[in-house]
């Protein structure tokens, strides 16, 4: 609230802004950090952080300040300038995103017109810090999980962009604050519910958690392109992860939940904006959680498999249902149901190649050699 | 088990393979092993399996042993299932000195042993999730169950790894008054568990898509490995030792031995699952038909001197076939003390069922193998 | 006295043959069998010779297919080494374990790794353990223990306490047996460098301990203890150095190793390159003149050394012909094995095939 009263100097209030957000981001890092252990650790039948603090509550504090006054290793082979700036690569672009993201109408940094394309943009260019510390690293494992992340990562942009796309087009806009706008009523999930599967499944492809922590996992390849790394440096790739994962929660709530918009609509208070905005993020945030306590891991070729072969083309079948009803004017309710009978398709399609990839499954280099056999 | 050696077709960039080194420090190795792969992208083209950390000469040691002190070692052999083994060598010694030990106590070996079984598997069905990529839940799971289990080891041993309870001609003292009530409690909880491990992890499409097809043994192959227990009866291969060749009391009790029809990674799991079933039966029957008495041999000399002769004994351990082989010269010491780990049988299929896979397939097949260095490298 | 009663009774009466050991003298009438009682299942020996034959019937008969190896052991009996194969059918349900000796002198047994691929670990691991050598095994390095340890660990002459000292005397002893072998021989003592560090180690040490006790003993401070200790060390190395000098025939000889000759030539070759690259930019030669300068000096040293020193022509033919040999050889194994799957013979008859038309294409080599 106080960031949407300032007005004067722009210069002045993008930096005080800014630094609100820079000051922020830590913070909510850490009580993230504290809500996975201890969501994953109900999960798991045990209690989680206990010691430090009330329930564990300054866990994440305690942490921080041990990662933070960790030595900082580098291994004498590593690239030097590559592997120190790594971190940076990934931690900048996702916080540069949140330049665009509204998290209410008022509690904004810059509501930009092209705003769902900027943070698309640079939600891509975090996967040069990965190829750069896979390289930098000079360890096989970081290298095999770089090169893993780059081909999950571009693979998985494709039907991301598809499914906000779809958004785009129902709304007209690419301005966030437009598309919240619009749902006053009815949230685009009622219109898009095979994007927002997509959105979501793609978002967990994106953020490398379970099942799509390939490239991360930690019995094959030993934290893949993190695992040269300690204290600080470490600590901001999961800064840059947790970010991430906010990022896409905020990013979901907003284009498909309604925002500060939906259930209430028209000019809500600004203590509901919050409100409904904590709820929204928070439901994302911990299903991501839950999954990740709950999923086992797909294997490469599965899950590039399962990116071209099921959710590209149901991405486009959504493009093609959104186009249909715009194109001819048809009511958005046709949109609804078949978008549904798309989404029925699509989990059908999907469990069917699950259940039955294992018994075409041929084990040998040849068979190996063809990528996406699989699913 | 074929091997191909794949040779870059012709619209192909020329590659080159690179050596991986998993182990002996790495999260899936479960344990001291190690393996240097051999990789052509994610494919693993060759696989070196490299053992022995872990050797402390459990063989030459108990050859130097007191026939009692040597049951110890076979403790630290397979430490995930410690009265499997120890049951081995006390029937071998019994056997080799023409003793009979007391029915109150064969049964509590059994029970003992079947709830080892129990805790064994659950233990791979932890680790193995883990390997699969389940981010502890599997594991903590299991885990609440092998609790209640070592808690009722504890209870009757005193101790909670390396028990040391069993004795050439019995067992080293009873168990406590409430034994069979809590048994029954251990039994009850582990049941329960059981299903949640069963919806967690047997049903779901992830690991379906990971776990079948994977690392297949024809039965064939499996028996010309060598291969025993879980993993010769996923092939296939209806081969139970305590069925096939009945030792201590076990034709007494009646149990199915589950089979798998694929050989393959996901059949290993639904056999383990299975045999944790049938173990809870085996013990509900021995509780049941568990006498009063001694629990130990009569005129049981203060040194043991069985006469010259040898024996190969065997007992069907969670892993496989567990084996001891003595040559007694009539001293108090056994003269030759081998040990046939089952783990290391089936460790050394590794590199057939391996070749082809990719870098995270070779990581559940080793899981499935379900090793244990310690008895690999004895 | 009971035990060794018995014993001789089993000596006086050999016991009959189980039913599982008329099996094997009715698969096999021209082998001697021994038997041992022993419970649980029937154990036979046999003689090395006529083991290879044995195990290949026990598996391959139809009377007996005993198709799982279940165990191998390998058991030191002082002057010979038994290995004992414990075997189970899984078709026949019967189980037998087959003996067989070898003396320590020649401790050779034929490998069974080609009937059960189970005996390949087993086979490495007793060969380790024992030093039993298992012919026709593909691959006998060590599984447990580190390589070229030099004794085998199971055997019982291997002592359980005090094994460092032991190891070391064991070692020690082999070493001098080798040098009173080269010395018989006639040949100079092979100098090792490393063991020749290794004891002046071992002495640096000891004067260290003696010094160290010496001087806390005198009660000194820790600083003046380690300054006696530099000084007793000094003193040491310069006896070392004197005993070196005074003795040039006990100074380690020049290594004439092959790679102490490469690193030279590379320093030399450095060296040159070097040279010729300050004289090209002394001349301000362009970049490429440079290299193309230094690529001449390098070919014109390369010329001059081959004029000094004629190069090994002969091993280069050999490696040449050996290629040659392979690539033929991989010719005829891909045609052949084309042939038999074009006449649709299965795999086991292409591979007879296959190695029938290597012995073929080998002898005419050697015609």
């Amino acid at each position: 609230m106080i960031l949407g009263m300032i007005v004067g100097n722009v210069w002045l209030d993008a930096l005080i802004r800014l630094g609100g957000v820079a000051l922020l981001v830590p913070l909510y890092m850490i009580i993230i950090t504290w809500t996975e252990r201890k969501v994953i650790g109900r999960l798991q039948m045990r209690l989680g952080p206990m010691r430090v603090g009330p329930y564990g509550t300054l866990q994440g504090l305690a942490d921080t300040i041990k990662l933070l006054t960790k030595e900082d290793l580098r291994p004498t082979t590593a690239d030097r300038w590559v592997f120190e700036l790594a971190p940076f690569a990934i931690v900048v672009p996702v916080i540069m995103a949140l330049v665009a993201l509204p998290f209410t109408a008022d509690i904004l940094i810059r509501n930009l017109t092209l705003g769902l394309f900027y943070i698309v943009a640079l939600q891509g260019v975090s996967i040069v810090g990965f190829v750069m510390a896979g390289w930098g690293s000079d360890n096989k494992y970081a290298l095999i999980g770089a090169a893993r992340a780059a081909a999950q990562l571009i693979s998985y942009e494709v039907p991301f962009i598809l499914s906000i796309l779809a958004v785009a087009m129902v709304a007209s806009s690419l301005d966030i604050g437009v598309i919240v706008g619009m749902q006053g009523d009815t949230p685009l999930i009622a219109y898009l519910p095979l994007a927002f599967v997509i959105f979501v499944i793609a978002g967990l492809a994106e953020l490398y958690r379970q099942p799509f922590d390939i490239p991360v996992a930690e019995s094959e390849v030993v934290g893949g392109p993190f695992v040269e790394y300690s204290g600080i440096r470490w600590s901001m790739f999961q800064l840059g992860e947790f970010v991430s994962m906010v990022l896409i929660s905020i990013l979901g709530s907003l284009i498909f939940l309604g925002g500060w918009q939906w259930p209430v609509g028209g000019d809500v208070p600004v203590v509901v904006q919050i409100a409904l905005m904590a709820v929204k993020t928070s439901a994302f945030i911990l299903f991501f959680i839950w999954m990740r306590a709950s999923l086992p891991r797909l294997r490469i070729d599965q899950m590039m498999a399962y990116c071209w072969q099921l959710l590209l083309p149901f991405a486009f079948l959504q493009i093609i249902i959104n186009g249909l009803v715009l194109a001819y004017d048809w009511p958005h309710w046709t949109m609804t149901i078949m978008s549904l009978v798309a989404l029925g398709a699509f989990v059908y399609v999907t469990n069917r190649a699950a259940r039955q990839s294992g018994v075409t499954y041929q084990p040998s280099a040849a068979s190996a050699q063809r990528v996406g056999s699989v699913l | 088990m074929t091997v191909e050696h794949r040779a870059p077709a012709e619209h192909e960039l020329d590659t080159i393979d690179i050596n991986i080194n998993v182990g002996p420090q790495h999260p899936a190795t479960h344990g001291v092993f190690r393996m240097v792969l051999t990789v052509d992208g994610e494919v693993v083209t060759d696989l070196d399996p490299v053992i022995g950390y872990m050797h402390r000469g459990n063989e030459k040691l108990p050859e130097n042993c007191d026939y009692r002190q040597a049951i110890g070692y076979h403790d630290r052999t397979d430490y995930l299932a410690q009265f499997s083994t120890e049951h081995c060598f006390v029937e071998a010694v019994e056997t080799l000195a023409g003793l009979t030990a007391p029915d109150r106590a064969e049964y509590i070996r059994v029970i003992l042993a079947e709830l080892n079984r129990i805790a064994s598997h659950l233990m791979f069905f932890g680790a193995f999730a883990t390997d699969v990529g389940v981010f502890g839940t599997a594991f903590m799971y299991a885990f609440r169950d092998r609790e209640t289990i070592q808690d009722l080891f504890e209870e009757v041993t005193g101790e909670r790894m390396m028990y040391n309870y069993f004795r050439p001609g019995g067992v080293a003292w009873d168990v406590p008054d409430d034994f069979s009530e809590r048994t029954k409690q251990v039994l009850a909880k582990i049941n329960s568990g059981l299903n949640d491990l069963d919806g967690l992890l047997m049903d779901n499409e992830i690991v379906l898509a990971r776990c079948r097809g994977l690392g297949s043994v024809s039965p064939e192959d499996a028996i010309n490995w060598g291969l025993s227990g879980p993993m010769l009866r996923a092939s296939g291969v209806q081969h139970d030792i305590r069925r096939a060749e009945p030792y201590s009391i076990y034709d007494r009790f009646e149990f199915d031995v589950p089979t798998g029809d694929q050989g393959d990674v996901f059949d290993r799991m639904y056999v383990r699952l299975e045999e944790m079933h049938q173990s809870v039966r085996i013990v509900e029957q021995a509780l049941a038909q568990m006498p009063e008495g001694p629990i130990m041999a009569e005129g049981m000399k203060r040194i043991l001197r069985p006469p010259a002769g040898e024996i190969y004994m065997r007992v069907e351990s969670p892993r496989g076939e567990y084996g001891v082989y003595i040559v007694s010269n009539g001293s108090d010491k056994p003269y030759r003390h081998k040990v046939r780990g089952a783990s290391f049988s089936n460790l050394s299929a590794l590199r057939a069922m391996s070749i082809g896979h990719y870098v995270a397939d070779v990581i559940i097949i080793l899981g499935s193998i379900d090793i244990v260095l310690c008895e690999v490298d004895r | 006295m009971a035990e060794a009663d018995t014993k001789e009774a089993v000596e006086e009466q050999p016991p009959e043959p189980g039913p599982v050991g008329r099996l094997f003298q009715a698969a096999l009438p021209d082998v001697e069998f021994g038997v041992i009682e022993t419970p649980l299942n029937e154990t036979l020996t046999v003689t090395r010779d006529d083991f290879a034959r044995v195990m290949d019937a026990a598996h391959n008969d139809e009377r007996l297919s005993f198709d799982y190896l279940r165990c191998l052991s390998g058991v030191d009996y002082l002057t010979e080494l038994e290995t004992v194969y414990h075997l189970y059918s899984f078709s026949r349900k019967h189980t037998i374990a087959i003996k067989v000796r070898c003396p320590y002198e020649d401790p050779h047994v034929p490998t069974v790794s080609h009937i059960w691929h189970t005996a390949n670990w087993h086979e490495r691991e007793a060969h380790e353990l024992y030093g039993i050598v298992y012919d026709g095994h593909p691959d006998l390095r060590p599984l447990l223990t580190e390589e070229g340890l030099g004794y085998y660990i199971m055997r019982k002459s291997h002592p359980l306490a005090e094994i460092e000292d032991w190891q070391e005397d064991y070692l020690d002893a082999i070493q001098k047996a080798k040098e009173q072998a080269a010395a018989a021989s006639g040949e100079a003592p092979p100098v090792d460098e490393k063991a020749r560090k290794i004891e002046l180690a071992q002495k640096k040490a000891q004067i260290i301990k003696k010094t160290r006790d010496k001087a806390r003993d005198e009660g000194l401070s820790a600083e003046d203890q380690k300054a006696a200790v530099q000084a007793a060390l000094k003193q040491f190395e310069e006896e070392q150095a004197a005993a070196d000098a005074a003795q040039p025939g006990a100074a380690p000889a020049k290594p004439v190793d092959e790679r102490a000759a490469k690193i030279q030539l590379a320093q030399q070759k450095g060296a040159l390159i070097k040279k010729t690259r300050d004289a090209a930019r002394a001349k301000g030669l362009s970049s490429d003149e440079e290299k193309q300068a230094v690529a001449e000096a390098l070919k014109k040293f390369s010329e001059e050394r081959e004029a000094a020193a004629p190069a090994p022509a002969k091993p280069v033919q050999d490696r040449a012909a050996k290629i040659k040999l392979a690539q033929e050889k991989a010719v005829l194994i891909k045609k052949t094995r084309d042939e038999a799957r074009a006449k649709g013979l299965s795999s086991d008859e292409e591979k007879q095939a296959v190695s029938e038309a290597l012995k073929k294409f080998s002898e005419e080599q050697k015609g």
